[in-house]
């Protein structure tokens, strides 16, 4: 197949299902523990990010960035520009520093988590000087990190093995 | 690493991260009303919220006959025991309704604001990262939905609309600190006071009530209602019982909880009043 079909599919394929979990992530409320559910776009764009090249990481960071704004209210582009930063650089550092594996994966999704976590309680809670703001960080921020962390090795496994499906399509 | 700082790229990056601060600044000053962004995923997702909010309901409410069976069961002879003393007190409230009512009359008070507009709608979409029960409703401006609206459901009030769409509203709950204070009464010693809520007492589902006089007469189980005043909120909406009034560190006011009588973070059905008698138009919340 050529190359261009086989990207534009990819494509396709890869908003569909990022849509699809955003869907998932604002509408059951069973996913939950707690109170605390996991930030299913996220899992999902830091193992594409490790599968594909840096422009297709930045695309889906900025696209996931902009949806996860709209649904929690945040000033739009706020996530959009974190998780496009935090993509190019899972990226980058796959394809030249570390390896493509699940555990890489957690890592760099808790990373990402942690740092828009704390990024959000800063902008958002401690410079409006609310009482006992911390709560948030200890209470929500952290444990929504940790779960949604747990949840990236569902993705990065079918993710890998899609984007190798793709692949051997453009060189058949 | 010099030859990426000097790629094609990374200009691409800082351009883009340009275009999103100015995005961001944009955003800022278009307070309530959605962005372009916003607009274009709100349109695009709301129908499959709805779909899947629909879908997530009807399996939650059907695996939740098994899984809560014998939490049924207790909560079927609590209210078997509670059903027994309520008709007790039937016979004395129908009694207190004529004598009310007699009284109403000679006052010349009306029951209810004419005036009110209610337009119904349903929760579709909450984010993992609220923390204050914040949601998305299915209902925009194409509903006649503004923002600032009030949002209530049939047992008191649930916050306000702060960003609409055109086929979608966002409401940010009582619970949150993020909206402004809101004046209350209590009906019995007509006392009245603030709402606001609280990171600690939102874990609870519940506000806080300050700005108190020190000698508040106000006593647990006291039913807390909007005061009407500032043109937001109309008057008499429940908000919730009052619990035990405490003296601030300061000792100038007094302070308690307040508890709404429903889960706000898990409603699922609400009505936003599009227009009652004293609405301010372009109010502030």
């Amino acid at each position: 197949m050529r190359k261009k079909t086989v990207s534009a599919i990819k494509w396709a394929v890869y908003i569909a299902l990022l849509f699809f979990f955003f869907i998932l992530q604002t509408t059951l409320p069973f996913l939950g523990i707690y109170e605390i559910r996991p930030v299913l776009a996220v899992s999902f764009i830091i193992a594409l990010s490790m599968q594909e090249r840096e422009w297709y990481a930045m695309a889906f960071g900025i696209l996931a960035g902009f949806m996860w704004d709209f649904s929690s209210g945040k000033t739009p582009g706020f996530n959009a520009a974190i998780l496009m930063l935090c993509c190019i650089a899972v990226s980058l550092a796959t394809m030249y520093f570390a390896g493509n594996n699940f555990l890489n994966s957690m890592l760099f999704c808790g990373l990402t988590m942690v740092l828009q976590g704390l990024l959000d309680y800063l902008f958002y809670y401690l410079v409006w000087g609310y009482e006992n703001s911390h709560l948030i960080l200890l209470r929500y921020i952290l444990p929504t990190a940790l779960y949604t962390t747990a949840v990236v090795p569902l993705f990065f496994f079918p993710l890998r093995w899609l984007h190798r499906k793709f692949e051997n399509l453009v060189e058949k | 690493m010099r030859e990426f700082f000097r790629s094609k790229f990374f200009k691409a990056v800082m351009i883009v991260l340009a275009l999103l601060l100015g995005f961001m600044i944009y955003a800022i000053s278009q307070k309530g009303i959605g962005t372009v962004t916003s607009q274009i995923i709100g349109a695009i997702s709301s129908p499959f919220q709805q779909l899947s909010s629909y879908l997530s309901e009807t399996t939650t409410d059907f695996l939740g006959k098994f899984v809560n069976a014998e939490e049924y069961y207790n909560q079927n002879q609590t209210l078997r025991e509670e059903l027994a003393e309520l008709r007790a007190e039937l016979v004395e409230f129908d009694r207190i309704k004529r004598e009310n009512e007699q009284l109403k009359e000679l006052a010349g008070l009306k029951e209810e604001d004419p005036n009110i507009q209610l337009t119904a709608a349903m929760v579709v979409a909450r984010d993992p990262s609220e923390r204050f029960g914040a949601f998305t409703i299915d209902k925009g401006a194409l509903h006649g939905i503004e923002d600032h609206d009030t949002v209530i459901t049939s047992e008191g009030l649930v916050g306000v609309v702060t960003e609409v769409g055109e086929v979608y509203s966002k409401v940010t709950t009582i619970l949150s600190p993020e909206l402004s204070p809101i004046g209350v009464i209590e009906q019995g010693t007509g006392e009245i006071g603030t709402i606001s809520g609280t990171i600690e007492l939102s874990e609870k589902n519940q506000c806080k009530l300050s700005y108190l006089n020190a000698e508040s007469e106000i006593e647990a189980g006291d039913i807390i209602v909007t005061s009407g005043t500032g043109g937001i909120y109309p008057k008499n909406i429940i908000i919730g019982i009052a619990g035990k009034v405490v003296t601030e560190d300061h000792g100038i006011t007094a302070c308690t909880t307040v508890t709404p009588a429903f889960d706000i973070k898990t409603v699922k059905q609400v009505f936003v009043i599009t227009d009652f008698y004293g609405k301010s138009q372009g109010g502030e919340s």
